[in-house]
């Protein structure tokens, strides 16, 4: 979906909130990022990794401290509060808690950034109507937000900030707050106002599931800075810093470790390793060769497969059994096909 | 001991109309100054939407020093200013303007504790959608807490009325100033009765009207 055009840019960004004691934090700390035009660009981290900060500095509701931010090739760092404006009608945002105004009505809540934008009434009110059947939520124009499920209130949520046509849209931890089955829904939707009307997504997320869901590319931040990032079947099947491996490890159970290890260990006497299995990996087809060609016997002991950025990846633990130097053949027959690794307790 | 109509009637009348008076013109200016005031206490604190430390310190202390002045001392410790805009400091008009001043800074803070209850997050929202500070003020702050602000200007109303009946004070009349005149010092505890059961239905009819209108104003 992407066309390859930079549409945001980070140049050495970084954030420090003066704290009302003299003391200063460091939220973001030398962020170089690019987020082309029509993807999907997730940034995922911990709570407190700086990710809130990082995207309200793309619609510029804080200021950086040091470096730039370009939107659509504009230096944001050099507009007035009042251009600001200007460039946020063209920058949609959702919200964890959806921030709908409760005394007004759904239809209310999605007109008002067409007030703001100066649009008459009758286009208003076209306007609201295409958005409210855009995202499925027509019967409910008359509704107030209290009387709305958490799943149809971020539908109200996507439907106000897609009302003025953005550019981009800004998820700022949109699923949070909903059960598993509404966050389907709504990334669904997310993954329309994608495809269908070319909207480019910063989603910022702690769930390794929405990375999954609807991410193309990723950046991973830890601790105010940009450790890893990459299109998410990269940065996932290989990941090499711990805060990726961990975020990983929640929706991928590649490799044992801890206990599980100790368990397994304590039922399997033969070598453990791990072998990396996707979509390239013709893993099978070696194991397929290990009793005849080698002599040696296998057993799966741990590992599952899923789907990241649109390719199956994963890891299997195996136990191999037989003579040390069968054992030895076969892992170096691996290790042409695979990434391999040896498990020691 | 009967009330005597008809001497005192039109006594009463007109002090009924002076208080009236007196809590109207209060409500109508005071109530507005004290909303922009309380909006600009709650706009200008730190992390507000015109963030700006001066301004609210300046404005946070003259509320501080003025709110806590028992009336009765306010009423006549502003004389001088009085006589400058209303050129007396005696009278119905001269009262009216202490009030004013006094129920202004009471109310801000009243409508600053309301307009601190809203969602920051709705705010934030309507930033990001591009919205002015003052738009904001005007379409968000007000609509979203309106039903706390009439429960507010409700409980202003009452303490209004009790603030008119210091009126008496400065010769301002009213039906405070009725009570003590007539009932309180001439030992008619009838009369004294009727001033009073007037501002309880007063008072009553104003809560009943508040309750309803906020009850309205919550629907969502």
């Amino acid at each position: 979906m992407s066309d390859g055009s930079t549409l945001i840019e980070f140049r050495d960004v970084g954030k420090t909130f003066r704290s009302g004691s003299g003391k200063d934090v460091v939220a973001l700390d030398g962020v170089d990022l690019t987020v082309e035009a029509g993807e999907v660009f997730a940034i995922i981290g911990y709570s407190g990794a700086g990710k809130s900060t990082l995207v309200r500095l793309i619609n510029a509701l804080e200021p950086v401290t040091s470096g730039s931010v370009l939107v659509d090739g504009v230096d944001l760092t050099t507009l007035s509060e009042r251009k600001l404006r200007r460039v946020r009608l063209g920058i949609g945002m959702i919200f964890q808690q959806f921030n709908l105004l409760k005394s007004r009505t759904v239809f209310g809540n999605v007109a008002y950034p067409l007030k703001i934008a100066g649009w008459d009434k009758a286009a208003r009110e076209r306007r609201v109507a295409e958005l409210l059947n855009f995202v499925g939520i027509s019967d409910k124009a008359w509704h107030y937000p209290s009387q709305l499920s958490g799943g149809q209130q971020q539908r109200v949520g996507i439907a106000r900030a897609l009302a003025t046509n953005p550019k981009i849209l800004l998820a700022d931890e949109s699923t949070s707050a909903l059960d598993p089955e509404t966050t389907g829904e709504v990334l669904r939707l997310l993954k329309r106002v994608n495809a269908e009307l070319g909207v480019t997504i910063v989603v910022i997320t702690h769930e390794m599931e929405v990375v999954r869901e609807i991410a193309d590319r990723v950046a991973v931040l830890d601790a105010g800075k940009v450790v890893e990032h990459g299109p998410v079947a990269e940065v996932f099947t290989n990941p090499k810093q711990d805060t990726t491996r961990r975020f990983v490890e929640t929706v991928l159970r590649d490799q044992p470790s801890g206990d599980n290890l100790a368990r397994i260990r304590s039922r399997h006497s033969g070598r453990l390793v791990t072998t990396r299995v996707g979509d390239d990996r013709a893993i099978g087809s070696v194991l397929s060769g290990a009793l005849g060609k080698h002599g040696v016997r296998f057993e799966i002991v741990y590992g599952g497969i899923s789907e990241l950025g649109g390719r199956s990846v994963g890891g299997l633990t195996l136990e191999l059994i037989g003579e040390e130097a069968a054992v030895d053949a076969l892992v170096a027959e691996l290790r042409e096909a695979t990434e391999v690794e040896e498990l020691t307790v | 001991m009967s009330f005597d109509w008809d001497n005192l009637g039109p006594v009463l009348l007109t002090a009924i109309g002076q208080t009236l008076w007196m809590v109207v013109a209060t409500l109508l200016i005071g109530g507005f100054l004290g909303l922009v005031l309380g909006i600009l206490l709650y706009a200008t604190r730190r992390g507000g939407i015109l963030a700006n430390r001066f301004v609210f310190t300046v404005l946070n202390v003259l509320v501080n020093i003025i709110r806590p002045i028992p009336f009765i001392i306010f009423i006549t410790a502003i004389g001088p200013l009085t006589i400058s805009v209303v050129g007396t400091q005696l009278g119905t008009t001269a009262a009216t303007f202490a009030l004013i001043v006094a129920a202004t800074f009471g109310i801000s803070r009243i409508v600053e504790q309301n307009l601190v209850t809203i969602d920051p997050g709705v705010i934030e929202a309507a930033r990001a959608m591009g919205a002015s500070p003052l738009r904001i003020i005007v379409t968000l702050l007000v609509p979203e807490a309106l039903a706390p602000l009439i429960l507010g200007y409700t409980f202003v109303f009452v303490a209004v009325v009790d603030m008119t009946a210091v009126a008496g004070a400065v010769g301002g009349g009213g039906l405070g100033d009725f009570a003590i005149a007539y009932g309180y010092q001439r030992f008619d505890w009838t009369v004294t009765a009727i001033a009073v059961a007037i501002i309880i239905v007063l008072v009553q009819a104003a809560q009943f009207a508040g309750n309803w209108l906020a009850r309205k104003a919550l629907r969502q």
